[in-house]
């Protein structure tokens, strides 16, 4: 009996160590497994020379080490234009691009979470608006334009600041405006009372087309009214950011702004639309005007229901609507592996006239890039899109944002639906702006 | 089946060969576990392992054996992320407190000091190379706009000063070529070999030397004059940070409320910190917080609501129609089936979303053919999605065409497993139709269902699905202290503060509230099922 337990543990013991010693020299799974583990080996030998000793290579590493690819992520629209330059990268440098696709909506959070795992990119596209967060996380470095900054614009580059040192290189910028049906409204209007004349004028069921109504509350898309008698979210100052201290949601400018809002509503020129019901209205003609980003003109370049053009958002006795503005760049991750080459990269295959171009080209949301506005902007939708990129306000970029969407989101919707009136809604929201920053 | 350890049979042998890929499997891996320093994993593997082993060699652990499978999946997908959830509850995880202690301390000391005041000439920058193999001998040609240019040794910024790094100075002739192929006998690297050196060089954090002060040089391609320096220093034996420009020292927090970050001495908490354990501060925030227990009741109670509702309404319709299917002059019950599982066949995340654009209450199907009826009776249309009690409405309708399916097919199955005899008996008896059904066949269905009834409310009870695609928690309730919807769910509640509270995520508290609903549930169920225990004593065992 004993003696065959005895055989057993040899047998077993004997074969799994041969399986072990197979898996790791012929198996496809575990060979990538474990280059991975040995590229990781060897990159992190660079990382650290801290250490004082090393001023250049360990003397155990004399042949040429494998450069270590270069992990991009970028989301669907992105990733092939960032392929389409990778070979020329892996060319001129010997590095490989890995293009990783990644939904735009989980990128931040991805990021945060897989960065300090060692599981991250090295180069990600991302939106202005995280930089708060990700910089606070530890989870992004600052790159030195190197002298390069004229060629985008201040908005751009201020929007990726975050305690006073550049995160991330610009590329898009972008701002809503409105669309109009040119067969309802043949002469663009450009103030409020023109444009309510316009629909006064005509049969439709929706005069003017604004999200964040119905069932889906949308703060984004209101931010032209919050800001059209002064109102603001955060103060700011060119110099030293966002005063999440300072919120001027419950202000009498932001309740001006949202009282004409209110009586737009009580008027009938603004029906209770969420973000489907104004797209929708607007592509079966029954819509004036709808108001939304230029990631919609490749919808309505798709249809031939509907004559279309681009205006910039009416003036309101005199006072501009200033829309929020959203950057997008590139951010360098803080856990990259070699953020020399990385840097590199953007600088020098990312930010020329020709990559950017093709990036607007695969998604034409505004540029951040002076030359290629200039190039773009001799087609009059792109250049109106880019007026309101000027007049605009980014978007705050300070993690206190999160607490932001929620509440203004929701009292604007009730607004919509006429449950409260304009102070009540802006009192609401300020006050749960308050206290979500306070608790959190 | 006598195959036991007993005899030399093939289900032994095919169980040794199983159990030595297993090994090998485990063997490997835990190589990759101690290579990467994860000690709880390899732990938690050899046990393991050990256990299985143990279990399908030795004699006398029959009964094990069957179990052992359900056992290994009960651990991985059910103790687990139990135990990995708990663990986060008691944890500061959170938008600024998200990587480990030394990365942390590394992202401090990378952190760079650049006097404001002595920003300066920007360089291009070109690597040179003596050829001799030797990993030092490379020298840096740094070329300003005017053309002049310093050429020299680099050192880390770490390093002292070296006394005579420059070996040549001057400025370039306009007409010549820069950088020029040759360079003081050395020869210019191509980009691809700089990147290679790269690997080898952390050229982010060089410096050359010169009279004028330091060059710091900015990547692969760039230098710049700027009196730069580590601003952080790490003093391990002491575990503090020590700021060298405002000359403070900062100790890691000792309250809970800084655990987890760098505390200067002038009281200024270092952000970013690391994941630290900070007990139970996230459910003493539950308990105590009003902002987040009074939101914490109102969702408790609708969720409950909800959760019973859901069960409720399900099980009526299911078994309406299993009985009605049941009689025996009910025919084309094929077709019936067929089309009563349809909902259940449709994914429910798609058929979420049809449902609520069919809600719409402007723009939706279900209002356009209610017009006519809203203008006989003179009222408004309803608001399916956006008025409080129509959205809690429309989410216990959605999930009944989603859940009746589910309870049909259980209530047919059920009734199919009594015995006909017993009715025949009964109505013998003189106890025929509703009768029947009240004091016979239902205490018989609820025996085999109720146990089911419970998985299912415990699945409503965290049916996020529904709740985030339909309604995404709305409407709002108005003038609530803070945000939260009228059809808000614990879980969709516990989701939005983990992702959209004060200051980006909080992961830590968002588990501590699901942990909280895990002993709930757990209670609830432990409650039912002892219940369950007691219908099956009464009309269990015929």
């Amino acid at each position: 009996m004993k003696r065959r337990y005895t055989i057993m543990a040899a047998v077993i013991l004997a074969f799994s160590l041969l399986a072990a010693a197979c898996s790791s020299s012929d198996s496809g799974d575990a060979e990538t497994t474990t280059t991975a583990a040995e590229t990781t080996e060897t990159t992190t030998a660079p990382a650290t020379t801290q250490a004082p000793t090393t001023t250049a290579a360990p003397a155990t590493t004399e042949a040429p080490a494998d450069l270590p690819p270069l992990v991009v992520w970028a989301d669907e629209k992105r990733a092939p234009v960032i392929e389409s330059i990778a070979p020329a990268f892996t060319e001129a440098t010997g590095v490989e691009v890995q293009v990783t696709l990644v939904d735009f909506g989980t990128m931040k959070d991805e990021v945060s979470t897989k960065g300090p795992a060692g599981e991250g990119p090295d180069v990600f596209i991302g939106a202005h608006d995280w930089v708060g967060e990700l910089a606070t996380n530890g989870s992004i470095s600052p790159i030195d334009l190197g002298g390069r900054e004229g060629e985008f614009t201040e908005t751009g580059l201020n929007a990726l600041k975050w305690d006073g040192a550049q995160y991330g290189l610009p590329y898009v910028t972008e701002a809503v405006a409105i669309y109009y049906n040119t067969d309802l409204v043949p002469e663009a209007p450009a103030t409020m009372a023109e444009l309510t004349a316009a629909c006064d004028a005509i049969e439709v069921d929706n005069c003017l087309g604004v999200p964040g109504g119905n069932d889906g509350g949308d703060a984004y898309h209101h931010q032209p009214f919050l800001t059209v008698d002064g109102g603001y979210i955060f103060g700011y100052d060119p110099g030293t950011g966002f005063d999440v201290e300072d919120i001027g949601l419950g202000t009498d400018e932001a309740i001006a702004g949202a009282s004409l809002l209110e009586t737009l509503v009580t008027d009938g020129y603004i029906a209770s639309t969420n973000y489907d019901d104004a797209k929708n209205l607007f592509m079966e003609g029954n819509e004036a005007f709808w108001l939304t980003g230029p990631w919609e003109l490749g919808s309505l370049e798709d249809q031939d229901t509907v004559n279309w053009g681009v205006m910039t958002l009416p003036t309101v006795d005199g006072n501009v609507m200033r829309p929020f503005v959203g950057v997008q760049g590139f951010y360098l991750s803080a856990f990259a592996q070699n953020a020399a080459i990385a840097e590199e990269f953007l600088l020098n295959f990312i930010a020329t006239d020709e990559t950017m171009l093709a990036l607007f080209e695969a998604d034409p949301r505004g540029s951040a890039h002076i030359a290629t506005i200039k190039t773009i902007s001799s087609d009059p939708i792109n250049a109106t899109f880019a007026i309101s990129g000027q007049t605009g306000q980014f978007m705050p970029n300070v993690p206190e944002m999160g607490a932001v969407w929620g509440p203004v989101g929701d009292n604007f919707l009730a607004l919509r639906n006429g449950d409260i009136d304009a102070e009540t809604a802006m009192t609401n929201a300020s006050e749960q702006v308050t206290t979500v920053i306070a608790e959190g | 089946m006598a195959a036991s350890l007993g005899n030399w049979g093939t289900g032994f042998w095919v169980r040794l060969v199983l159990l030595a890929l297993l090994d090998a499997v485990a063997l490997w891996s835990s190589l990759i576990l101690i290579a990467d320093g994860s000690v709880i994993m390899f732990l938690g593997l050899v046990i393991g392992v050990l256990f299985i082993n143990w279990v399908y060699l030795w004699p006398r652990t029959e009964a094990l054996r069957w179990i052992t499978p359900g056992l290994v999946f009960m651990t991985i997908f059910v103790v687990i992320p139990i135990i990995y959830t708990s663990y986060v509850s008691l944890t500061n995880w959170r938008t600024g407190n998200v990587t480990s202690k030394e990365q942390t301390i590394d992202f401090w000391e990378a952190k760079v000091y650049v006097d404001p005041e002595a920003e300066g000439t920007l360089f291009d920058l070109f690597v040179y190379t003596d050829d001799s193999g030797d990993p030092d001998g490379f020298k840096l040609l740094l070329v300003n706009e005017e053309g002049q240019y310093v050429y020299g040794d680099p050192r880390l910024r770490t390093e002292t000063a070296i006394e005579d790094g420059v070996e040549d100075e001057g400025t370039f002739a306009s007409g010549e070529e820069i950088p020029p192929a040759e360079f003081n006998g050395s020869r210019l690297l191509t980009q691809r070999e700089v990147f290679q050196l790269s690997t080898q060089v952390d050229f982010k954090n060089l410096v050359v030397d010169t009279d004028s002060g330091e060059i710091v040089i900015l990547g692969l391609s760039q230098g710049r004059v700027v009196q730069a320096s580590q601003r952080y220093v790490y003093d391990e034996e002491a575990d503090t940070l020590i700021d060298t420009v405002e000359n403070r020292v900062c100790s890691p927090g000792e309250v809970t409320a800084t655990k987890g970050n760098f505390v200067c001495d002038d009281g200024e908490v270092l952000v970013p910190g690391w994941v630290a354990t900070i007990g139970l501060k996230n459910y003493n925030t539950v308990a105590t917080n009003p902002l987040i227990r009074e939101p914490f009741l109102r969702v408790f109670l609708w969720n409950f609501v909800f959760a019973f509702l859901s069960v409720a309404t399900t099980f009526a319709l299911g078994l309406l129609l299993a009985v009605t299917m049941h009689h025996y002059r009910m025919k084309g019950l094929r077709f019936y089936r067929s089309v009563f599982i349809i909902p259940y066949a449709i994914p429910a995340f798609l058929s979420i979303l049809v449902w609520r654009g069919l809600f719409n209450s402007s723009f939706g199907t279900i209002n356009r053919t209610l017009a006519p009826l809203y203008d006989l009776l003179g009222i408004d249309p309803i608001r399916w999605l956006s008025d409080p009690t129509w959205a809690k409405v429309t989410v216990i309708l959605v999930n009944l065409w989603l859940g009746f399916p589910y309870m049909f097919l259980l209530a047919t199955g059920a009734l199919q497993s009594i015995p006909s005899d017993i009715l025949e008996a009964a109505s013998v008896d003189g106890a025929t139709g509703g009768r029947a059904f009240r004091k016979i066949t239902f205490p018989l269905l609820m025996v085999a269902l109720a146990p089911l009834l419970i998985g299912s409310f415990a699945f409503n009870f965290n049916n996020f699905n529904l709740i985030f695609l339909l309604t995404q928690g709305g409407p709002p309730v108005l003038g609530a202290d803070i945000p939260v919807g009228h059809t808000d769910i614990l879980i969709s509640f516990t989701f939005n503060l983990a992702s959209n509270a004060g200051r980006g995520n909080n992961f830590g508290l968002a588990s501590a509230i699901t942990m909280l609903i895990f002993f709930l549930l757990l209670l609830i169920s432990a409650f039912s099922f002892r219940f369950t225990k007691r219908l099956e004593d009464t009309y269990g065992g015929s």
